[in-house]
């Protein structure tokens, strides 16, 4: 072994696995760490804002980020009435989030329930829940939210009544998969051996399984609910003020973006920071699921 | 299959061709039947979501109307019929090209050729939209793919993911914010040139790019996990040979659906979106103009031709993956 | 003497991987003389396909791989030459033919080119003169209507006729040395004799040496001069092929031979599988490895045994050899 010569053999000079393990397996805290400050925004904003965020100062317009009024110090600045940006950034991820984390979940319930009956029943019903996840995902759902608000009126319990829509094929196709690998693996056919029925093994035995998956998947979802809401409430076709989101704040900064950028980007970064830790994460799960 | 078994080479030479290509056609028929019950299960839901959910009558009506007035524009927009027979001149107008009249942005003008005359504006912005999602994304992908772990693709994933986690109109806003405000670059407002189309497309290009991106370069990486990979260097190619002479041609077919499909998203939405942001006169800014209006058979209108682009789309990008890939005929 | 084609001296190989170093290939040393077939038999997992692939540094593109030892081939070291100079080697002087002809070849590229293109690489043959070499290669294998049939693409032919491809492929550059890596090990009983059968053609017709691997003694017995039996990736025993069927040295190399059924046996004849099952390429325990399986373990077995001379040309890594073997008390119960 003294004469033997240690070769790291790259094979054509490329990268390696392992490296790239190491890059997505590290940093995963600060996803978690970000998110975690949205939840406490959310949840609790009131204390948190410096200001009321419906506080109007009028002899303090448009302060840049940092400057200070009478009032205070203003982190984000302030907008075209004198509110702390800040303070309604802080405002608009209760909504935001409670929106993303609602949508999601009746998604997910929705296209997980489908997914398994398809997968686990087979025939008609699989092909029926197949057709219709693809004519959903044909469904031009920005236009066809606006026909809806523009018929029930725009209001934060329509808007997560349709925002499922953009989520539950894609819940009901992966689940779908999952579920036809697993009904051919041992334990479910040793379940069905014994005699449990349908809604026992589904239930006690099918679903406990696919949680991570769900799990990750849902993470995304939150994100594209998150992405997809920010879009109709930009158009009007959204939250309505009084009450804000994200989304809302970008719309309206939107008028005087030529005089006021922070009013606009802030609320952006922050959604934009939101859905990046949310699809980092769940990529982060889907790496160490794979076993890579 | 009796021919086969007693003449294995003459059974796969012409007998087999002419097998193939007959299931190439059914291939296309049965593509092409898909499309169309994707098409109508489209065109029935935005029928029953337009008149089932909510009641595109009171919306319309001025807030102090009577119930005279209510039921009279019901009754203009023929909503106070049984709901088979508005479904049956519901189809019978798509087919007639009849989608009923506008009320209120263009008064008693027909719906349908408003939208249109808009489709031009919308078509040229979803393609330029794609020529920069490729540019952004595709050849990116592939570079990303076959060095995986470099820096370039580390910082192309991370460039990826910001592309497909900041809402896209709020890239747009940031760049009306710098290219056209600060640096006077372009005009803020479309005029129609060449140049109007930088800024939207670019802004469908983060956003569609970033997923093509994320896509391509996932499929490139499985190609070279594909044991061929290591028989082309067995033969002596260099990795750039293999990557050349065989990854791309693999990853080619998987490359052209997954750009159709994010052509497809676009008519799905985003490209509506970024009208509204760019005030881009295309079936995206007329209908969000209508929605503001309730302007019901004008954002019904729309939210069908969109519909129409997404479902064709799809069909096409279909097609043409079942003419192009050789290798996936009769399969083995 | 001449100097052999082949010398391997002390090659190790490992994957890195995020649970630690995985020694694949652990200390391996042998030749292969100018024209010799030899046959590398062992379990899945015994580094015999590491082993050949080590040499050739043909890994992934994605993969990180720690190699250490010396491949002297025609007298130059394989794992210290250039990429350059690597790739005249691979397909040039060694031809490789892989386990899985169904996902072996491209399948977006015509046969026909797929080998054409090691021909235009290693040889100065045109573009026209590379296609008709690879026809002519087509019909040597035993394609019927190469001409014909050059432009098809892999999914047109069965497995078996893949297999073909693959081996003129192999060939193409006329190598000095054939590695075939569980060559015939996916098809179907006739299909692989004859491809065996041509292999054997092959060999005597272009006289190159082979490294055939197969965990099959039966294909080893058929094709090879002399045959080396891997555990957990080190060498365990090398022998004749008679020599080594008929009176195997090493435990190991004994239980499997036992494992092979034997046609006129048959009624009578139990097989007796191997008690336990290979250990863990990660960590592995001081001593034998094959130690806690075997049937004659001792004390001495606690210390890694070095390689021992049998004498005709047989050499194996066991404490026992140059004894007489007898049975350790502690026999496993059947």
């Amino acid at each position: 072994m003294a004469s033997s010569v240690s070769i790291l053999d790259d094979a054509g000079r490329l990268g390696h696995v392992s490296r790239l393990t190491r890059v997505r397996g590290s940093g995963w805290w600060i996803w978690v760490a970000l998110l975690a400050v949205i939840v406490l925004f959310a949840i609790a904003g009131n204390w948190i804002a410096p200001f009321e965020h419906t506080a109007q100062e009028p002899r303090a317009k448009f302060l840049r980020p940092l400057e200070s009024s009478d009032a205070g110090f203003h982190l984000f600045g302030t907008d075209e009435l004198g509110r702390d940006v800040f303070s309604k950034v802080i405002a608009g991820a209760r909504l935001t989030v409670f929106i993303g984390v609602a949508a999601t979940l009746i998604g997910a319930s929705v296209g997980t329930a489908l997914g398994m009956l398809a997968g686990y029943r087979g025939g008609w019903i699989d092909r029926i829940v197949m057709r219709l996840t693809e004519a959903q995902t044909a469904m031009p759902m920005f236009l066809i939210a606006l026909l809806l608000i523009s018929s029930l009126g725009p209001s934060v319990w329509n808007l997560i009544a349709i925002l499922p829509t953009y989520i539950w094929p894609t819940f009901a196709r992966l689940i779908r998969a999952e579920t036809i690998r697993m009904r051919s693996s041992q334990f479910i056919e040793a379940a069905i051996a014994l005699g449990c029925t349908t809604r026992t093994i589904l239930w006690r035995h099918l679903f406990p399984n696919l949680g991570s998956r769900i799990g990750i998947l849902a993470a995304i979802s939150v994100g594209q609910v998150i992405l997809a809401e920010a879009g109709l409430s930009f158009i009007g076709a959204g939250v309505q003020s009084p009450d804000v989101t994200w989304g809302l704040l970008i719309s309206g900064g939107r008028k005087y973006l030529t005089v006021a950028w922070w009013p606009t980007v802030f609320p952006g970064v922050f959604a934009g920071i939101t859905v990046f830790a949310l699809n980092g994460l769940a990529r982060r799960f889907t790496d160490v699921g794979r076993g890579v | 299959m009796t021919a086969t078994l007693i003449e294995p080479t003459r059974g796969l030479g012409f007998g087999a061709r002419r097998r193939r290509s007959r299931s190439r056609a059914q291939l296309v028929l049965r593509r092409i039947r898909d499309g169309a019950i994707v098409l109508f299960l489209v065109l029935t839901a935005i029928f029953l979501l337009g008149r089932l959910v909510g009641d595109p009558a009171e919306s319309l009506a001025p807030i102090d109307a009577t119930q005279e007035e209510v039921d009279q524009i019901r009754a203009n927009l023929g909503l106070d019929r049984p709901l088979l027979t508005q479904a049956g001149e519901y189809y019978s107008g798509l087919v007639r090209g009849d989608m009923g009249e506008s009320f209120v942005i263009a008064r008693n003008q027909d719906a349908l050729p408003l939208v249109l005359d808009r489709l031009g504006a919308t078509m040229r912005l979803t393609l330029a939209g794609l020529l920069f999602s490729i540019l952004l994304g595709v050849v990116t992908g592939i570079v990303a793919g076959v060095r995986p772990g470099s820096l370039f693709d580390r910082v192309g994933n991370f460039l990826a993911l910001a592309g497909v986690s900041f809402p896209y109109f709020w890239f747009g806003q940031i760049l009306i914010l710098i290219v056209a405000v600060n640096l006077h670059w372009v005009s803020v407002l479309p005029d129609g040139g060449p140049k109007s189309y930088f800024l939207p497309g670019v802004t469908l290009g983060i956003h569609h790019g970033g997923r093509l991106f994320q896509l391509v370069r996932s499929a490139t990486l499985d190609e070279l996990g594909k044991s061929y990979v290591i028989v082309a260097e067995s033969k002596g190619l260099g990795y750039y040979a293999v990557v050349m002479k065989h990854i791309l041609r693999n990853v080619g077919l998987v490359v052209m659906t997954m750009v159709g499909w994010e052509y497809a998203r676009m008519w799905g939405g985003t490209v509506f979106l970024v009208e509204f942001t760019f005030a881009w006169p295309g079936i995206g800014k007329l209908t969000t103009d209508a929605a503001d209006f309730h302007d019901f058979n004008v954002i019904q209108a729309g939210v069908v031709v969109a519909g129409v682009f997404v479902v064709l789309s799809n069909l096409v990008v279909d097609l043409l993956a079942t003419v192009v890939d050789k290798s996936a005929e009769a399969g083995t | 003497m001449a100097v052999p084609l082949l010398q391997v001296r002390d090659l190790c190989c490992s994957f890195i991987t995020r649970r630690g170093e995985v020694k694949a290939v652990d200390g391996v040393s042998f030749d292969i003389a100018e024209g010799e077939s030899l046959g590398v038999v062992g379990e899945s997992g015994s580094g015999k396909t590491m082993t050949a692939l080590s040499m050739l540094r043909l890994f992934g593109p994605a993969s990180k791989v720690r190699l250490s030892g010396q491949v002297l081939f025609e007298g130059r070291d394989l794992l210290r030459m250039s990429h350059k100079e690597l790739r005249t080697v691979r397909g040039g002087r060694i031809g490789f033919v892989f386990q899985d002809p169904l996902t072996s070849l491209d399948p977006v590229v015509p046969v026909a080119d797929q080998i054409s293109e090691a021909i235009s690489l290693h040889t100065s043959l045109g573009r026209k003169g590379a296609r008709m070499r690879a026809i002519e290669l087509m019909e040597r294998v035993g394609l019927p209507n190469a001409a014909s049939r050059a432009d098809d693409l892999p999914n047109r032919f069965s497995g078996g006729m893949r297999q073909r491809i693959m081996i003129a492929i192999a060939i193409s550059c006329n190598p000095k040395l054939l590695i075939a890596d569980e060559a015939t090990t996916a098809l179907d009983a006739t299909v692989q004799a004859q491809v065996l059968a041509l292999m054997q053609d092959l060999r005597r017709d272009l006289g190159m040496a082979m490294m055939v691997i197969s965990h099959d003694l039966g294909v080893i017995a058929a094709m090879c001069d002399t045959a080396q039996v891997m555990y957990a990736g080190r060498i365990a025993e090398r022998a004749p092929v008679p020599t080594l069927l008929r009176s195997p040295a090493h435990p190991y190399s004994e239980a499997l031979i036992r494992l092979v059924p034997k046609m006129d046996q048959m009624v009578h004849h139990r097989l007796r599988p191997i008690p336990g099952s290979p250990p863990s390429a990660i960590g592995f325990e001081p001593g034998c490895r094959f130690a806690p399986r075997c049937e004659y373990r001792h004390d001495r077995c606690d210390v890694m045994p070095d390689t021992r001379d049998v004498g005709g040309g047989q050499s194996a890594a066991c404490w026992l050899v140059g004894t007489d073997r007898e049975i350790a008390p502690t026999e496993v119960a059947s």
